[in-house]
């Protein structure tokens, strides 16, 4: 310690030698995630910039971007970019305010709200395949029990093709979503309320000011950084939605998504090409959506 | 400008109960401290008042209303938390009108109170800042501040001090104590500290485990504690206990044998239900600024040599190790040479001193001239 010198240095050797450590514990990481992501990530990249189709991957040429091109000009393409926007703009508003709701019942004091907090989470358990084929059969235009219910009590006259008709598909593929992640919601922004100082309530509480005007300025503007995160997180789930819509209305163009555009002229019509630039354009569209939610949404690095 | 009365208020959570059967009378316009250890139910007592807890069995009146069942904001109470509870995206400004807006009054009156209370307060220049940007004692003064703008006929402070680092502490505690002054209202102030009970308090309320051990002025509890509990909570350093033994009784005194063979009499009464013999054994309390050094050991109470010595300038505090085992705190002028291992002859006025029943910690005092 007597020499500043010496001291500097040795904690630069201790810092260099915790630097190597650290990179030495992510090393396997890197190397698996480069792997798994990195390389067919570059690859799917590459192929947007050729005209590989899936049955001659290796007889390849560059073209440029006409790819992308051929995207923005294509009807489908345009319609599945608007289906996937207008999904993920419905879904993620209705799960966001019912989310908030059920987070708000569930953070109030009762007895059974153990049980309740985990009947909550069921449906999200539910692997979306499960689901969408689950619903699939609830709204089945035939046998769909949701049909059954509403012709018993004379809400519909006739049965309803709800995944097939073109005025219901869009909306019976929200409905299950928002069935399916509402849950998910809620227990990102129960996690949020939990957190917020309860003395604020309290004092709110003496002063006698409305419940309402509790909620509107203080809950929610406390509960913001939450709300915030939660709803990025959806957004972008929701961008690259497929699954569902793959199972529930499929090949319907009424709800075609960018991933379900994108699987489609991957394998059913082999344009790797074109299929890989529509998978690129997706990657962008999404990284983009992020960096616009992270610098609207002032969300820095320790989360206020 | 409100009476507080308890009768026989009980609170339980779940099985667990933490108030038990208190009864109480808090002075309309006084200023009254509880005060305990951790756990006590001081808080919760707190919280009783201002509706944020349920009472279990039992009513609360304040200001002569059955308020047992009124919720919280139809008490007439203000409350000051020790965590501040500042709403942390308002300013300063907002903070403290935030309980008044929506209420009866119009933007002109909110504004005149909140700027009159931020001038009690000397928080004007604040205002526009936002919690964050402020420093403890600043936001405690916020925080006041929004309890005084709704004009209460209650006051409460659960604990407002203990966030702030010891220098802060004694500076708001002065301003609490002038505030007491300037506002003349019915204020109820929980602490663990005695200090602030002591500096603050018209009266104190001791507990301990959800029950009253004594009420009364801070100089009440200091002079005439009415149990062991409360004359080793009042007064800092704690009061000495050292065991004795009943040599002979008469009326009104009692002969003690002491380590050592030493003696004292004292003057004693019986509370209700306590019997005294000789060869009980006792514990006589005596506090160690009234143990004071005597030059020869026949004259002493107690003799014993120095172990440790706390020196901290204006005084010092002497460890003395006494007979049977047993160590008196002595609190000695800043100017004593003693040094560890010196012996000590020590004594004590018997007017000082306690007599304390070994079971139960009674004092066998007699109780206090009404003041």
């Amino acid at each position: 310690m007597s020499h500043p010198s010496q001291s500097s240095y040795n904690k630069s050797q201790l810092t260099r030698s915790r630097t190597r450590d650290a990179w030495l514990f992510l090393l396997p990481t890197l190397v698996v995630l480069s792997l798994v992501a990195g390389w067919p990530l570059l690859r799917t990249i590459w192929f947007s910039f050729t005209d590989a189709s899936l049955s001659s991957l290796e007889a390849t040429q560059f073209v440029g971007i006409d790819n992308f091109m051929y995207l923005l000009d294509d009807a489908t393409w345009r319609q599945s970019f608007k289906n996937t926007l207008f999904f993920a703009v419905i879904s993620v508003s209705l799960e966001t305010v019912l989310g908030l709701l059920i987070a708000l019942v569930l953070n109030a004091h009762f007895k059974g709200r153990g049980w309740l907090r985990t009947a909550v989470l069921i449906p999200w358990a539910i692997p979306t395949i499960v689901s969408a084929k689950m619903w699939g059969w609830i709204l089945h235009d035939v046998y769909g029990v949701l049909n059954e219910i509403l012709l018993f009590f004379h809400i519909i006259k006739e049965p309803l093709a709800w995944a097939a008709s073109p005025d219901l598909a869009m909306a019976s593929v929200i409905l299950v979503d928002v069935w399916k992640t509402t849950p998910f919601m809620a227990l990102l922004l129960l996690a949020g309320l939990q957190l917020l100082p309860q003395e604020c309530f309290e004092a709110a509480r003496v002063d006698g000011i409305h419940p309402l005007r509790v909620f509107w300025r203080v809950t929610l503007p406390l509960l913001k950084p939450s709300i915030t995160v939660a709803v990025i997180f959806r957004t972008l789930d929701a961008l690259r939605v497929f699954d569902l819509i793959y199972v529930l209305t499929s090949g319907s163009l009424e709800t075609i998504s960018m991933s379900v555009y994108a699987r489609q002229q991957l394998f059913d019509f082999q344009n790797v090409g074109i299929g890989s630039a529509a998978a690129t354009l997706l990657f962008f569209i999404i990284s983009l959506a992020t960096i616009g939610f992270i610098m609207a949404g002032g969300l820095k690095q320790d989360g206020r | 400008m409100a009476q507080v009365i308890f009768k026989n208020v009980v609170k339980s959570f779940d099985k667990t109960t933490v108030i038990h059967d208190i009864n109480l009378e808090l002075p309309n316009n006084q200023f009254t401290v509880f005060v305990g250890p951790s756990g006590c139910g001081k808080s919760t007592l707190l919280r009783l008042i201002a509706g944020l807890e349920d009472i279990t069995g039992g009513s609360l009146f304040i200001d002569g209303v059955d308020v047992t069942t009124l919720p919280p904001a139809k008490r007439g109470v203000a409350m000051v938390f020790q965590s501040y509870a500042l709403y942390p995206h308002m300013t300063v400004y907002e903070n403290i009108a935030f309980g008044l807006r929506c209420t009866k009054y119009t933007r002109d009156e909110i504004d005149r109170r909140v700027l009159q209370a931020s001038e009690i307060l000397q928080l004007n220049h604040l205002l526009e800042r936002q919690p964050k940007q402020l420093s403890g004692g600043q936001r405690q003064r916020v925080a006041i501040g929004r309890a005084i703008v709704r004009d209460p006929k209650v006051f409460l402070f659960d604990e407002p001090l203990s966030n702030l680092d010891a220098s802060l502490r004694v500076k708001m505690r002065m301003q609490i104590a002038k505030l007491k002054n300037d506002l003349k209202t019915t204020m109820i102030y929980v602490t663990h500290d005695q200090t602030e009970a002591m500096t603050l308090a018209d009266q104190i309320v001791v507990l301990n485990e959800g029950a009253v051990e004594q009420v009364g002025s801070p100089m009440t509890l200091y002079h005439h504690p009415c149990n062991k509990f409360v004359a080793s909570f009042i007064g800092s350093p704690k009061m000495n206990f050292v065991e004795a033994r009943i040599r002979s009784l008469s009326q009104n005194t009692a002969t003690l044998d002491l380590p050592h063979e030493k003696s004292i009499t004292l003057p004693v009464s019986l509370p209700q239900g306590l019997i005294l013999q000789k060869d009980d054994s006792v514990e006589l309390g005596v506090r160690p600024e009234h143990v004071f050094v005597v030059p020869e050991d026949k004259d002493g109470l107690f003799t014993g040599s120095v172990t440790l010595i706390e020196n901290l300038g204006s005084e010092i505090y002497a460890y003395v190790k006494i007979g049977w085992g047993q160590t008196v705190l002595v609190r000695l002028g800043g100017e004593s040479r003693v040094k560890v291992g010196d012996r000590l002859a020590l004594s004590a006025a018997p007017k000082d001193c306690h007599l304390f029943d070994t079971k139960g910690g009674l004092s066998f005092e007699r109780p206090p001239a009404e003041q």
